[in-house]
């Protein structure tokens, strides 16, 4: 089972004093030995299954091993986040491996003494280098991170020849810190990213190229860390970050509990809002943003992401009442979005999302703005009848009126209420309702079958569906005869009849598709790649006075079991979705083109409701 | 929209009778937008919104009693206190976290007889004959101290000199 880990400052103190500490104004501050002894055990009842120490440099403190046989003792693996120049000492590795030492994550700057030691400021290489060869080999997880400033931004692949000899032995290029040291010396330190970017990347294939035919395989060893992702176009999966090393929560001296790890030192502009590799992606450092902008983005738009995510079951605890049980376990280790309590009877479950499809803005926002978050209550791989396979979970009345309601990651319980079919119903009667010409964007699996089957037999409707997947639309040509189904793309479409140039694919032998009295794109927005280029076309598509109209989901979250997770994870469905726009969002973009479309209805997500929004408009030309 | 006579181009008078202020973010950041603001909310209705660049925009309707060209002068002055409070902040942040750090640090209290029970105090620490746990600032200032005392008379010592900062 992969370690949930607690990372621990010890204190700020340190024996290197790299130009880019991010605690350098804190440096004399150490922490009590028993404060930390403390935390070791707040760890262990917080359900972590490792303490890692981190300063400063936690291996100068006399206590190291009283603390690492401390954690042993409570039956919790050990880690240390280091310069590792200590642990150049044999018998100090031995031990701390006796006391169940698993993890270390140190610190290498160059591959050789000049930088190495340019960058720390001290003579600390050959040590530092030396416990590389005394923690290799021993089966721990071990990396070695390079944090890269304009010192040694022209020197990584040295650092990645340095670790050549280790094969068991990965290695990370973090972008510098705008913090502490990093934000005094910004001129002299700060490298641009997109040159750092360029540089790891290069990196990266030097490394890759020197390792290749290994035997065995040394894998993906190279990593980056703090690069927004636009910039490491084909390594984007080589992120790499506290989360990815399985940090749930950490203290800093001086703070009386946990804290989950966030991205809050981090800023995702603007222009980042409809990237899809928001989800995992850091951004910049909100430091670096203020000084030079955004302006070396390159947001992703076309490729598609996920529309919803898992939270896990971790743990359960009895409710043993009055008091509530999240009050209880203390407010501080749970994180506002990933964490999800959820009162089940006497029982309260917690889970948790791990998810790196989404950030955590957007996890938040799922769940505490949109109420998005449902209970999978089926044993299917992926819920397909929302209404039967889901119930919605809401805010316990529990936290009603506590003054702790806005900030606590919250107390929800399931709600038996048909939020699916009720919403539904308007768009079903919408559906009903239509008269003439009818084109249906994104057909699909062909919804609303009975209502349609009646409107085109009785001649009231001349339906006309497009849909990209020759599949589906071979198999609802099966189910609907009377309809007339064309395999193409909106944007396709779009073009083709913008231009005037209707074209005659081989599998649309019929006659140009004219203009219609109502354009529905239903649950398939979001699975366009560029939606504007559909609205662009509509003075093509529709004649005056007809509608337009827009329905589609948000994302959403699942709270599961492990087994429902882990079959739904491993299952081979794949994003189809381009972007998680609310209402919102397509109407901004509908304002932005400045269209001749006049608002006639508009349903946003909230909680309360589904996660499907509505709007509809009328072409009203002047 | 038109511009507000007497102010810059950046200053729109709205349709309805009030004003939008468009105050760019690189200049004037959130936090100072939020605090100028806050202070005029006897005196004006307030929204808050970003243009598509990310700038802020300041939608100001005055209460009654109150002249337009009064709180938009109003606001100007606080927006550019707010920016200098918030520098001011900013410069003085690390010190103020350090201080409380410090302060809260004292605050968690003694160690309780339960803390102290587990705590192992016979382990006597690390076996570190190259003095390498010692601190960047310890081994700086020994290095200084050295450097001023007269040359002994034996070798001084197998320490690495370090660099200064």
């Amino acid at each position: 089972m992969r370690p949930t880990k607690a990372l621990v400052k010890v204190g700020y103190g340190c024996n290197d004093h790299c130009s880019f500490c991010h605690t350098l104004d804190v440096r004399h501050i150490q922490g009590e030995a028993v404060e930390v002894h403390r935390k070791i055990r707040r760890a262990k009842a917080l359900g972590h299954s490792m303490v890692v120490l981190s300063g400063g440099e936690p291996t100068i403190r006399p206590e190291l091993l009283a603390w690492a046989k401390h954690a042993a003792a409570l039956g919790l693996d050990f880690g240390l986040v280091t310069n590792g120049r200590m642990l150049s000492y044999p018998k100090l590795v031995a031990a701390l491996v006796r006391y169940r030492l698993r993890y270390v994550y140190l610190s290498l700057h160059g591959g050789t003494a000049k930088i190495h030691n340019l960058m720390v400021r001290s003579h600390a290489f050959e040590q530092t280098f030396g416990a590389i060869a005394q923690l290799s080999g021993r089966g721990l997880d071990f990396s070695v991170n390079c944090v890269v400033t304009k010192h040694n931004v022209e020197h990584l692949e040295g650092v990645v020849d340095a670790l050549l000899p280790y094969p068991d032995v990965p290695l990370k290029f973090s972008m510098v810190e705008p913090k502490g040291g990093g934000k005094s010396l910004f001129d002299h330190l700060i490298p641009p990213v997109e040159h750092v970017a360029r540089r790891v990347a290069e990196a990266i294939e030097y490394g890759e190229s020197r390792t290749e035919g290994d035997a065995p395989p040394r894998g993906r060893w190279l990593s980056h860390g703090g690069i927004p992702l636009c910039l490491m176009p084909g390594l984007e999966d080589r992120f790499d970050d506290l989360r990815t090393h399985g940090f749930d929560t950490m203290t800093e001296i001086g703070e009386p509990d946990f804290f989950p790890v966030d991205d809050d030192n981090k800023i995702q502009p603007p222009k980042c809002a409809r990237c899809s590799l928001s989800g995992a992606c850091p951004g910049l450092y909100t430091a670096y943003y203020e000084r030079f902008g955004d302006q070396e983005l390159r947001p992703v738009m076309d490729r598609p992401r996920s529309n919803s995510f898992n939270y896990t079951l971790e743990a359960s605890l009895v409710d043993n009442g009055p008091r509530c049980a999240v009050l209880t376990a203390g407010l501080a280790p749970w994180e506002y979005g990933r964490h999800l309590f959820v009162k089940r009877g006497d029982v309260i479950e917690r889970y948790r999302s791990r998810t790196r499809d989404f950030s955590d803005r957007e996890i938040s926002s799922v769940k505490h703005e949109r109420g998005q978050i449902y209970l999978d209550v089926s044993s299917k791989a992926a819920p397909d009848d929302f209404a039967r396979d889901l119930l919605a979970l809401r805010r316990s009345s529990t936290c009603t009126g506590c003054p702790e309601f806005t900030g606590c990651t919250g107390l929800f319980e399931p709600v038996d209420a048909p939020v699916f079919e009720r919403d539904d119903v308007r768009v079903r009667e919408l559906v009903g309702s239509l008269r003439g010409r009818v084109l249906d964007v994104g057909c699909g699996e062909g919804p609303y079958s009975e209502v349609l089957a009646s409107l085109v037999a009785d001649g009231t409707v001349d339906y006309v569906g497009i849909d990209p997947h020759p599949e589906r639309i071979a198999a609802l040509r099966e189910r609907w005869p009377w309809a007339r189904l064309i395999t193409t793309t909106a944007e396709q479409l779009a073009a083709r009849t913008s231009t005037g140039h209707e074209r005659r694919d081989d599998d649309d032998a019929d006659p140009p598709i004219g203009r219609f009295d109502h354009v529905l794109v239903l649950r398939s927005w979001n699975h366009l790649r560029e939606p504007q280029t559909l609205l662009q076309a509509l003075d093509a598509l529709l004649v005056p006075g007809g509608t337009l109209t827009l329905v589609d989901n948000e994302a959403f979250g699942l709270a599961r079991s492990k087994e429902q997770s882990h079959r739904a994870e491993s299952g081979p469905a794949g994003f189809e979705h381009y972007r998680n726009d609310g209402a919102e969002q397509a109407e901004a973009l509908v304002g932005r083109l400045s269209l001749p479309l006049e608002l006639l209805e508009a349903e946003a997500v909230r909680p309360g409701r589904s996660n499907q929004w509505l709007l509809r408009y009328r072409w009203a030309p002047s | 929209m038109t511009a507000l006579r007497g102010f810059p181009n950046s200053y729109s008078l709205r349709d309805d009778g009030g004003v939008d202020v468009l105050c760019h973010a690189r200049i004037y950041p959130a936090e100072a937008v939020f605090s100028a603001t806050y202070a005029l909310l006897d005196r004006s209705y307030v929204r808050l919104d970003r243009d598509e660049d990310g700038n802020h925009i300041v939608e100001l309707h005055p209460r009654e009693g109150e002249t337009l060209r009064e709180v938009v002068g109003s606001l100007t002055n606080e927006l550019l206190s707010a920016v200098c409070r918030t520098h001011l902040h900013q410069r003085k942040e690390v010190l103020l976290e350090s201080v409380t750090l410090a302060a809260m640090s004292g605050a968690v209290g003694r160690p309780s007889l339960d803390d102290l029970e587990d705590f192992d105090f016979s382990d006597g620490g690390l076996d570190d004959p190259l003095l390498i746990a010692t601190s960047w600032e310890e081994k700086y200032e020994r290095s200084k101290a050295l450097a001023t005392e007269p040359e002994p008379e034996s070798d001084a010592g197998s320490e690495p000199d370090e660099e200064s900062p």
